[in-house]
């Protein structure tokens, strides 16, 4: 049984119903997924930090997109949102927003990473994917 | 004829590791690539059933790969189908936050640079092995 409290899906940084969809239920598989994402989001938020930095709009794009991306594999959608912002800053050469929206991608991947740091998260994943948790 | 051999090309490894585990798992043969580059040499090399390629990736972008494919005799009639989350703003592609019209923009220019197929990102796996079931040889499709 899941130590995490019975909420919408929705109030979750990741959306524990499509996780688990597109794992086609495989709990193994989304462990993996999330471990990699473990591993690989500090490099790619480094990089678009670095990129920031160097006022880079075509990098910001590039890294921004890839990042994206990785947020997509699990579902994190708000990141994904703010990662989007910062993809299209970068394809229109807008940056003038780049720094805050980075700041409030940060707090949104940690979000994420305190969420996915609980135990039973893979167990409210199934939860989900049933119909449950009951109220 | 179904695809039998796969060649996945993309840049993030955990949707590499999530579409190879789940084809692998439906019987197909999947080999894998790391960018753009990388999956040129390997599609000439392996010459397989079928490219699933993503667009914005180091070194040589998906489009770039495509329009090289089809001008060699061995993969000019290879089915290529093109993923991205380009124009995507958000939740899966069937969520009401997806841009209708920057897919539609990506969809045209991934089918203009020789694709056969497009699928938006986020991908659902199960999306994936459909459009794979379902594509034909490149020629017999119209673009």
């Amino acid at each position: 049984m899941s130590q995490l409290p019975p909420q919408t899906s929705s109030l979750f940084p990741v959306d524990l119903s499509y996780a688990h969809d597109i794992v086609d239920g495989d709990v193994e598989l989304l462990q993996e997924i999330v471990d990699l994402f473990i591993l690989d989001y500090p490099f790619q938020l480094a990089a678009l930090q670095q990129a920031i930095t160097a006022q880079d709009a075509a990098d910001i794009q590039a890294k921004a997109h890839r990042l994206k991306c990785s947020f997509g594999n699990i579902g994190g959608w708000e990141a994904y949102k703010l990662a989007y912002e910062l993809e299209l800053m970068g394809m229109r050469g807008e940056l003038g927003h780049a720094a805050p929206y980075f700041q409030e991608l940060v707090v949104g991947v940690e979000a994420i990473l305190a969420f996915l740091a609980q135990p039973g998260w893979v167990e409210l994943a199934q939860d989900w994917q049933k119909g449950e948790p009951q109220q | 004829m179904i695809p039998q051999h796969i060649l996945l090309v993309d840049d993030d490894p955990m949707l590499v590791r999530l579409l190879a585990r789940t084809l692998q798992k439906h019987g197909y043969q999947v080999d894998t690539a790391v960018d753009g580059q990388d999956g040129l040499e390997k599609a000439l090399a392996l010459q397989p059933d079928l490219l699933v390629l993503d667009v914005m990736m180091p070194r040589m972008d998906g489009y770039e790969v495509c329009h090289h494919l089809r001008r060699h005799p061995e993969t000019a009639s290879t089915p290529i189908l093109i993923i991205t989350s380009l124009g995507s703003a958000g939740g899966p592609a069937s969520h009401a936050d997806a841009n209708p019209e920057a897919v539609c923009h990506y969809r045209e220019r991934a089918l203009a640079a020789g694709a056969t197929d497009f699928l938006p990102k986020p991908v659902r796996p199960q999306a994936l092995l459909e459009r794979i079931r379902n594509v034909g040889p490149h020629a017999s499709l119209s673009h």
